[in-house]
């Protein structure tokens, strides 16, 4: 399947990068690749990416500081590519405002499918409101102290803008469907991040809760311990 | 292991106590046999004395008026000859003791050609000696018990440090945190101390040498990790062809062994944790033999998945249960013979094959880094990675051989006793 998409990635490691590039540029992707952090940051200000690829480990500014600012500039997604025993370094990125990663060795086929995954997620964040039936589709709905727009993709607490990145808005569109259900992290990690199974361990889901929590208040999102999560309404 | 080990113990103190208590039981028999030994010689030299003042007064009451006194006899025919002819052939007066228990105490003299004699039985072990006798035996015996009970007294202190020493041993061998020996043994500065603290430097000097090699381990792992990604990378980019293919599977089976060394040093760092949810055991197995065949690591055919009629919920971390099931179905099909069974049967799941079966050293040791479990090729960091995972969610990993052949592993999760539903007939799908 032959993607479209501007990314910037940043591998430091010669042989991984180009190969990482050129796997890329194969499946259609238009390819912009930096070797230093601070390099990537700079090429990051003067053109416009769609998504940002990069390892954590780097010279100049590493992949969470890097991910942090890209975070703050704006919604661009940014997917990480860290070391699979380096858990610490993921925890850090996701909380830096990452919205997956993927672990190093990483499956090709599986890099692809996240980039994918989370490229359809910013491109129409708000799917989950399509399945959702009619009386989301009418626009606004208010939970707890939110009022959630799911056509403008905006959520608003106590009048105030919320800002939230396409993946926080998805969890917490799905959080709103189940209605008050516990959703596992597996079915979390399947509804919002497209994984067909829990893979990876459940830093990814939550790290992204906690973020939601800050954003939109802690008492809303409950943890179940042993099963999951649900909306308290 | 308590009883033999029970009995070896009480042997040392016992064996202390024992020889403690012989040595002064031949001591004091000894001294109360010398103190009556000399008591009853004071006796008969007393009674010789005695004899040979009454003999001397009786010759001399002889001779002035040929009258016998002192029941002196004249040529007196029981006299031992040996005596009499003492007395005739040389001096004039002489004694002689004669008898055991009862002695006879002989007194002669020579006046002129006849020889006058007195004979004096003598009871050496009177009531005063059998006194004596009674006092000696008993302070002996009072010794005796005294020192039975300082013998084992001594011998518990020399015991019971061994035998704590011996305890943290043993936990230092299971790998359980157990301190030193010298905690154990306590601040003495004898032999017991020094023995401890050749054996604390000892397990230092091992262990240093096991997180030496641990390290080394981690730290070529860590390092191959780099220029593996970029290889299986670049190999991914690749064409089709069959020299192609076999680049590409080499670097997927070095990139796969770089990662198991990590996840074994990970392990070895004992700092994992588990990430608890509820998990339906059956499901779990399900998923974990779905995902071999997806990842195509596994034949849909060869593995037959089976499981209690009713689900039971156990609480575990997904991931972890996942790779030690996965890792366990997926050595019995390398190294095993199909069918492959895997059941899960309440908060156990037992994977069995029909192959030859685990070998001697893997069935007394359990699974050891680089070693073949099995006489077939494989580096065995599987069911090490299997066994240090199932270390971390606190599940028992048991491996034998099935009756009727084949290598026989069972999990056994640590259940919640509440949760679990009776177990039902086993089906297999």
């Amino acid at each position: 399947m032959t993607q479209t998409g501007r990314l910037l990635l940043v591998e430091d490691d010669p042989v991984i990068g180009e190969a990482t590039a050129l796997h890329l540029e194969r499946h259609g992707y238009t390819v912009t690749w930096s070797q230093d952090g601070l390099e990537a940051w700079e090429s990051f200000a003067d053109e416009a990416y769609d998504l940002v690829l990069s390892d954590v480990m780097l010279p100049g500014m590493d992949g969470v500081t890097l991910c942090r600012r890209v975070r703050e500039s704006g919604p661009t997604p940014v997917v990480l590519i860290s070391a699979r025993s380096d858990s610490v370094d993921v925890v850090g990125g996701l909380e830096a405002g990452a919205d997956d990663y993927v672990t190093k060795p990483f499956d090709v086929q599986v890099l692809l499918a996240r980039l994918r995954s989370v490229l359809r997620r910013a491109e129409q964040p708000a799917t989950g409101a399509e399945s959702a039936g009619e009386e989301s589709s009418a626009g606004v709905e208010e939970v707890g102290d939110l009022t959630v727009d799911r056509r403008a993709m905006e959520v608003r607490r106590d009048g105030e803008p919320v800002p939230l990145t396409p993946t926080e808005l998805r969890l917490l569109i799905e959080l709103i469907d189940a209605r008050g259900a516990v959703l596992s992290r597996g079915q979390l990690l399947q509804r919002v991040w497209d994984y067909e199974d829990w893979e990876d361990d459940a830093h990814l889901v939550n790290v992204h809760v906690q973020r939601l929590r800050t954003k939109v208040g802690a008492e809303l999102v409950e943890t179940v311990r042993g099963f999951g999560y649900r909306l308290r309404t | 292991m308590s009883g033999r080990s029970g009995r070896s113990r009480r042997g040392l103190q016992l064996r202390i106590a024992a020889t403690v208590a012989g040595i002064v039981l031949l001591a004091v028999a000894a001294l109360g046999l010398a103190v009556h030994q000399m008591v009853v010689l004071d006796r008969v030299r007393q009674s010789r004395d005695t004899a040979d003042a009454q003999i001397a007064a009786a010759v001399d009451v002889y001779r002035r008026t040929r009258l016998l006194s002192f029941d002196a006899s004249l040529d007196d025919t029981r006299l031992p000859a040996e005596l009499r002819r003492a007395v005739r052939s040389s001096g004039d007066r002489g004694t002689l003791v004669t008898g055991g228990r009862t002695r006879v105490v002989w007194a002669a003299a020579r006046v002129g050609d006849e020889v006058i004699s007195t004979r004096t039985s003598v009871d050496v072990v009177d009531g005063s000696v059998r006194a004596l006798d009674r006092a000696l035996l008993l302070a002996g015996g009072t010794t005796v018990v005294v020192a039975i009970l300082l013998g084992l007294l001594s011998a518990a202190r020399i015991a019971r440090p061994l035998r704590g020493a011996a305890r943290t041993a043993r936990r230092v061998a299971a790998g359980e945190p157990a301190g030193s020996l010298r905690e154990a043994v306590g601040g003495r500065s004898d032999e017991i101390g020094e023995l401890a603290d050749a054996v604390d430097a000892m397990a230092a000097r091992l262990d240093a040498r096991l997180r030496a090699e641990q390290q080394f381990t981690a730290d070529v792992a860590h390092d191959l990790r780099t220029p593996v990604t970029g290889l299986t990378t670049a190999a991914d980019l690749l064409d089709d062809s069959r020299p192609a293919v076999l680049v590409r599977d080499r670097a997927a089976a070095l990139a796969a062994l770089v990662e198991d060394l990590l996840e074994v040093a990970r392990l070895d760092r004992g700092s994992e944790t588990a990430d608890l949810e509820s998990v339906d055991l059956a499901e779990a197995v399900r998923r974990a033999v779905r995902r071999g065949v997806a990842t195509g690591e596994l034949v849909e055919q060869a593995v037959r998945v089976g499981a209690d009629p009713d689900p039971v919920r156990v609480v575990t971390d997904p991931r972890r249960l996942e790779r030690v099931l996965s890792n366990l179905v997926r050595n019995a099909v390398a190294h095993g013979a199909p069918p492959v069974e895997v059941v899960q049967r309440g908060s156990s799941v037992l994977v069995r094959d029909h192959g030859a079966g685990f070998d001697e050293t893997m069935l007394a040791d359990g699974p050891r880094r680089f070693r073949r479990s099995r006489r077939t090729p494989g580096n065995g960091l599987g069911l090490v990675i299997a066994a240090g995972q199932a270390d971390v969610i606190g599940a028992d990993l048991r491996f034998a051989n099935a009756e009727g052949g084949g290598a026989l592993v069972t999990l056994v999760l640590p259940g919640e006793p509440g949760s679990r539903s009776p177990h039902g007939e086993v089906t297999i799908s």
